[in-house]
């Protein structure tokens, strides 16, 4: 039963193997680079030039380059950035931060507001049926876009901060920097809510009429346990799953919600670096995020597997 | 009437809207006029200066504070008579460069701004039509492709050998495991930054296809591998019925409401990411107009708020997106596709 989940782990490495491979042909074949950019700089000099071009790129083939790079990436170094000027390391992990920190805002907000909500009956049920289904038809970006202009309409009843974040702030500017986080993550949270609470109305409905949480109600089993021991159980598995996929779309699913709220995250710099053709830095921010989103899959694999006997028994 | 039949009426009137832009237009939609930009939404009246009742609507036109950038006031304002199904020549619109076009309405001398105008004086409204001829056209196009991309594959995946089976999927994996906008973005950025706008168009269009196809395929793999499992294959196969006649008798009917499904779930999202696209200056670009061009322009949080009228294609989008939606949710509950012709008994039965 072991050897299941290894077939699972060695098919997320083939996965990861290829994104790599992925990522890195993208970019060896986008015509122009950093340097196609510096040379229309007027005020430096050719050997200034090709001395900058020389330190970043030590004439290899392809392969080795790439074998170069998946050796130094595996210890977690992606190279230098060309724009910035550091190691793409310390450029990234304060934007993963700022990212983690808005869409796992974003994500809980989501699933506490879905859980809260999906405890409803009747008319108010009803209704929030209605407003996530209204939610769902409107894809992400939009609903960031309405958002944003709500808030600004609003603005001068309750002044928001809008596009001045400065996650970097101090103890002091907490609270400030709550204000700050408020609005792009109930954009992120408003956009992942509708999933939530398809699943779980769905999910609760479904295990309500489901053999075993039947016969525990004619066993007249009071209502406590029957919702603890049958009903949760019975409704865990696609939970599990989105779950899953909420952890691997933690550090991939803001970029659009970043660049309109101003929000000094990951997609925000993989978007500059794609317009400066910072290479090294587009293959470590997609490569990181592809790596989360695999072991997010993996990770609800695995709950799955603690939590459901059948899938044991089926593996064995 | 039931609801997706009103949501499929609706959608089909909306989008005449745009396919016949160049009739609902009332000005060029890229004619520059720096008299009057960011000028608000033109009111209309049925009554003259006077206060008396005309049938004729008058189109208030704001007046421009002298010596001041984008200032209106609604003193004074013109009452200029509106005139309806006009041509280009007759009415003296600033239409398109066609003359002798049909206009639903105009007036003499200029073009009426219903929606307001933009930095450069362009007419709102008329952009409106055009951008969403192209975003839509985009959308479309993408999510078509995507959906035939997807139900070749899902097909070939599912009654192919094993390793074609193993081979696509892995693919498929790979594809789904890296952030589809990102790997969007990584795409796009192959292509020079500055490329010209139709170009920018087509990759928009085909890399959106290249990369939406994944999910879908994996579910339509799916459903081909459950048909192979039904009883009436087994039976098809028995009496000497090809892969080809299989797949065309048993599987493309099977799969036909998931590929309907899995369209209308694409076409949001592709309309979407076009916006989202043009937006971060990737996708659509000046002169050409979209959705996302459009909004582009309200990048700076104070056009935002005083200019509201630039964000009017969020406004229509709403609609196509709620009707869409109602449409994808009938779609998922279609039977599968009967052909009349399907109740035939269409290859031999041994003899």
């Amino acid at each position: 039963m072991i050897s299941s989940l290894a077939t699972r782990l060695a098919h997320s490495l083939v996965s990861l193997l290829a994104v790599s491979l992925l990522c890195f042909a993208l970019l060896r074949a986008a015509p122009g680079d950093y340097f196609t950019t510096l040379r229309l700089e007027p005020g430096l000099s050719p050997q200034t030039l090709r001395s900058i071009q020389q330190q970043a790129d030590p004439r290899s083939s392809i392969v080795q380059r790439y074998v170069l790079w998946c050796a130094s990436a595996l210890h977690g170094d992606f190279g230098q950035s060309l724009a910035y000027h550091m190691p793409v390391r310390a450029l990234l992990a304060e934007r993963i931060a700022n990212t983690l920190l808005l869409s796992g805002a974003g994500l809980c907000g989501a699933w506490l507001l879905g859980l809260l909500l999906s405890t409803l009956r009747g008319r108010p049920a009803a209704l929030v049926r209605l407003f996530a289904s209204l939610l769902w038809s409107i894809p992400d970006p939009v609903l960031a876009f309405l958002l944003l202009w709500t808030a600004l309409r609003l603005h001068a009843l309750a002044p928001l901060p809008i596009g001045t974040a400065s996650p970097t702030a101090s103890w002091t500017q907490w609270s400030d920097f709550v204000r700050q986080l408020a609005l792009p993550a109930l954009a992120m949270a408003l956009g992942y809510l509708p999933l939530v609470l398809r699943h779980l109305q769905g999910g609760f409905d479904a295990a309500q009429h489901a053999p075993a949480v039947e016969a525990a109600h004619m066993h007249g089993l009071p209502q406590r346990v029957v919702l603890f021991r049958y009903i949760l159980p019975e409704a865990a598995n696609p939970l599990i799953s989105l779950f899953g996929l909420g952890i691997g779309s933690l550090l991939s699913a803001s970029l659009f919600v970043e660049v309109l709220f101003g929000w000094p995250g990951l997609g925000q710099l993989l978007l500059n670096a794609i317009l400066m053709r910072d290479t090294n830095v587009v293959v470590a921010g997609v490569f990181c995020s592809a790596l989360l989103l695999i072991l997010g899959n993996l990770l609800a694999d695995l709950l799955l597997w603690l939590h459901d006997p059948r899938l044991r028994e089926a593996a064995s | 009437m039931t609801l997706p039949r009103a949501a499929l009426i609706f959608l089909v009137l909306y989008s005449a809207l745009f396919a016949f832009a160049g009739f609902f237009a009332t000005a060029d939609p890229a004619a520059i006029d720096a008299s009057l930009p960011y000028l608000p939404p033109e009111g209309i009246r049925f009554t003259s200066p006077a206060g008396q009742f005309h049938l004729r609507p008058y189109l208030v036109r704001p007046r421009p504070v002298p010596g001041q950038f984008a200032v209106y006031t609604r003193q004074d304002a013109a009452f200029i008579p509106l005139r309806f199904l006009v041509t280009a020549s007759s009415a003296d619109t600033a239409v398109d460069a066609s003359p002798g076009n049909l206009h639903l309405c105009g007036i003499s001398g200029g073009a009426p701004h219903f929606l307001g105008t933009d930095e450069f004086g362009r007419d709102v409204w008329s952009r409106l039509l055009y951008g969403g001829r192209t975003t839509l056209a985009i959308g479309l196009t993408a999510s078509l492709a995507a959906s035939l991309l997807a139900l070749a594959v899902g097909l070939i995946a599912g009654s192919a050998a094993p390793w074609v089976d193993t081979l696509l999927m892995r693919l498929v994996e790979t594809m789904i495991s890296v952030p589809w906008f990102y790997l969007l973005l990584a795409v796009r950025a192959l292509l020079p930054l500055r490329v010209s706008p139709w170009v920018a168009v087509a990759a928009s269009t085909a890399l959106m296809a290249a990369i939406g196809w994944a999910r879908p395929a994996r579910i339509l793999r799916g459903v081909t591998i459950a048909t192979h499992r039904r009883a009436y294959v087994t039976m098809a196969r028995a009496t000497g019925a090809s892969p080809w006649q299989i797949a065309r008798w048993h599987t493309l009917p099977d799969l036909a409401p998931q590929t309907l499904t899995q369209f209308t779930v694409l076409l949001p999202q592709f309309i979407a990411s076009e916006v989202a696209l043009s937006y971060l200056g990737l996708g659509v670009t000046e002169p050409l107009v979209s959705w996302g061009v459009m909004l582009a322009a309200a990048q700076h949080l104070s056009t935002f708020v005083e200019y509201p009228w630039l964000i009017s294609p969020i406004w229509t989008m709403i609609p196509f997106f709620f009707s869409v939606h109602v449409l994808a949710d009938r779609a998922s509950s279609l039977r599968p596709l009967t052909l009349p012709s399907l109740s035939r008994h269409w290859y031999k039965l041994p003899r």
